[in-house]
């Protein structure tokens, strides 16, 4: 008993200010005056971060909500499968995280806005991993990522929120997207603003009231996104674009493969004046059911090379516009559109 | 009823002090947050960590985590599955050493483990002298040097549900003999490779992700007899300072085979890399790849034992689509897409036919 008391008074001795444990607690009948430790469990997590040391963990013990908090330093927040761990946001962010260099990991959070403004926000840091996480219900965006680093994102869900369910504002982002659905947003499953390399595979891109994933360039920037295994139906807008814009210099570049692209407002499209460059190149997708254009270039900086695809149903096919380039090395089937052939190049392969 | 009840448990707690301290006492034991290794590891009176547990374990039992705590670093030396059912975190932080040291010609399986390196430890899970291990559902994570390493004299490891990232060195080392089966597993932000596998070792990897590694993606280098590698549904994508997929056969008479499909290869220096040094050989069969954006070439091949077939592939906007050198061949049936690369073809590729 002693030991425990000797124990105790150590670790709040060490507490605030000398980072306390490896690995520290939260559960719903913790005490935020407590050290955090399993014995002695805290009640949420902006007081566990503290009492942890640098690299280490939160772990959630129960189910219950344990707050919004900012991140300054690395670590993992932990609630394994069967425990909820709710984040209720009344105002601001649920979780931000701004600490130079840091790394953190969100795992089984659920981060629900009521009245919030983003879910994530990653304002400064160098890794973000998010898994098996649900952002919903805030009045921007799921995740904002504003800072440079590597981030990854699997299992999740960012969902009906007002803004985008992922927003890519930052130069210098790698993003890897798995398994995870971006659906009813008000704007876009996700938008990339920023010269940004983003991946996304395996994932679920539904019912947002915008596009689903694009590609939005206001300035000379170079972002890359590869999309590959994964679904888009539903969405109010094209599925997936990649919009260089009308700056000289501004590149941006898509992969789409092996995708279902079904019921958007139009497919797949590649846009960007001369001068920019919007370089798509959609391979062995599904393009079915869209209101508008199966897959479409337009502009004189945009082309796509498009192999593979079955383009069906859809008010154009294969559409150029305003001297947009769609490449076809004979080896899509376009079939059952308005218009299938809105015009092509054909294209040789070796 | 109540004696009964009584009677079953006292008849539990004997047969368990009977049993235990002596080694295999029961099939099944268990650790729990406010367990005490004095005791016998059972239901109703379980142990605190993991090597205790094992202690009182059957050869070929298993030990089951009760709720969410830190059990500790463990050195298995008999079969056994450690079980951490979803709904509990059971967590291994490493100062140094090992997470999991797996030793012996045994059958161990690792489920729901957290394994936190602290960037200080050394493997996450070290494979030493032929264990066939299983880890499913684990986060190894901060490990000082590789995530999980399987050393020289052989091993099996099947990954599977697992994220292994910043390791100081590899994520997966494989050593001479290694067999390893990846799947589902995230291979992310390790220092130098994500898998890495040498001499005679053997990899099967699909449905994962392997991204941002300091050097290569998966990285095969052979100096002695044979290395496989099957990738196929994976996505490796960013690797400026490596290939996506690289390989080396170092010295004359040995080889390596890969098959490289249904990929996504995206922001690589070169998306796939093969290299043969004299006499030696290296073998790759690429098919309906994605190869975006690499920085050099989406296949490059070097050496006169170097020989790719390349079938399907989509290989758009990098410096080279394909490159060959110092006598490589790389062979296309003509079905390769290959565009908006600052060169598509080096002219040196070598027309193939499909039957």
């Amino acid at each position: 008993m002693s030991r425990v008391l000797i124990a105790l008074a150590l670790a709040y001795a060490l507490g605030d200010g000398a980072f306390a444990a490896q690995r520290t607690f939260v559960a719903s009948t913790g005490d935020d005056a407590h050290a955090c430790s399993l014995a002695a469990p805290c009640r949420g997590f902006a007081a566990a971060i503290l009492k942890t040391d640098p690299a280490g963990e939160v772990i959630v013990l129960d189910s219950a909500g344990y707050g919004a908090a900012v991140i300054t330093r690395s670590v993992s927040i932990i609630a394994p499968p069967g425990v909820y761990a709710g984040i209720s946001v009344f105002v601001g962010s649920g979780i931000t995280i701004n600490g130079s260099g840091i790394d953190i990991v969100l795992r089984g959070l659920a981060i629900n806005g009521v009245g919030g403004t983003e879910g994530i926000e990653f304002q400064t840091g160098a890794t973000l991993m998010i898994e098996r996480c649900v952002v919903s219900n805030f009045t921007n965006n799921g995740l904002r990522l504003d800072s440079g680093g590597a981030v990854s994102v699997a299992d999740s869900a960012f969902v009906s929120n007002g803004g985008d369910g992922i927003s890519v504002s930052a130069p210098s982002l790698t993003v890897q997207i798995e398994r995870t659905r971006m659906e009813a947003n008000t704007a876009n499953g996700m938008r990339i603003q920023a010269a940004a390399n983003v991946t996304v595979v395996d994932s679920v891109i539904a019912r947002n009231g915008g596009g689903g994933i694009n590609i939005f360039l206001g300035g000379a920037l170079t972002a890359k996104l590869a999309i590959d295994r994964s679904t888009f139906v539903d969405n109010a807008f094209t599925a997936v674009i990649a919009n260089a814009g009308s700056s000289a210099g501004a590149i941006a570049r898509l992969d789409v493969t092996r995708s279902t692209i079904a019921r958007n407002g139009a497919g797949i499209l590649a846009l960007a004046s001369a001068g920019a460059t919007a370089q798509v190149s959609a391979t062995n997708n599904e393009v079915t059911d869209n209101t508008g254009n199966g897959i479409a270039a337009n502009g004189g900086g945009a082309s796509v090379r498009a192999s593979g695809n079955k383009v069906m149903r859809n008010t154009g096919g294969l559409v150029q516009q305003s001297s947009g380039v769609v490449y076809t090395p004979t080896t899509n089937y376009v079939r059952d559109n308005t218009t299938n052939d809105g015009g092509h190049t054909t294209d040789a392969r070796i | 009823m109540k004696i009964s009840a009584r009677f079953v448990r006292i008849a539990a707690v004997a047969a368990t002090v009977g049993l235990s301290v002596s080694a295999g006492a029961a099939p099944r034991t268990f650790v729990a947050s406010y367990g005490s290794d004095a005791n016998g590891c059972t239901v109703v009176a379980p142990c605190r960590s993991f090597t205790t547990a094992i202690g009182h374990t059957d050869s070929g039992g298993e030990v089951i985590v009760l709720d969410s705590a830190g059990y500790g670093a463990v050195v298995i030396t008999q079969a056994v599955a450690i079980i951490a059912p979803p709904g509990v975190y059971a967590g291994i932080s490493v100062f140094s050493g090992d997470g999991v040291t797996v030793n012996g010609s045994i059958y161990v399986t690792l489920r729901g483990l957290t394994i936190n390196g602290q960037a200080a430890g050394t493997y996450g899970v070290e494979l030493l002298q032929d264990p066939v291990v299983l880890i499913d559902g684990c986060t190894i994570r901060n490990m000082g040097a590789d995530g999980v390493r399987v050393q020289t004299g052989g091993g099996e490891v099947t990954i599977t549900n697992t994220s292994v990232t910043k390791s100081g060195n590899s994520g997966v080392r494989l050593d001479d003999h290694a067999i390893a089966t990846i799947v589902d597993s995230h291979v992310e932000s390790n220092g130098a490779y994500g898998v890495w596998l040498l001499d005679s070792a053997t990899a099967i990897i699909a449905r994962s992700v392997i991204a941002k590694n300091g050097l290569s993606g998966v990285n095969l280098y052979t100096g002695n007899p044979t290395t496989t590698l099957s990738l196929s549904s994976s996505v490796v994508s960013d690797h400026p300072a490596g290939g996506g997929v690289s390989v080396q056969s170092t010295t004359a008479a040995t080889s390596a085979h890969i098959d490289i499909s249904g990929n996504t290869l995206a922001r690589n220096d070169n998306g796939i890399e093969v290299g043969a040094a004299a006499g030696a050989t290296t073998t790759a069969n690429a098919s309906n790849n994605q190869i975006s954006d690499s920085t050099f070439a989406a296949i490059s091949a070097n050496g006169v034992g170097s020989k790719v077939r390349a079938s399907g592939n989509a290989m758009m906007r990098g410096q080279y689509g394909i490159f060959t050198q110092g006598g490589a061949t790389i062979y296309s049936p003509g079905n390769n897409y290959v565009r908006d690369n600052s060169t598509q073809d080096d002219s040196t590729h070598t027309a193939d036919t499909l039957l």
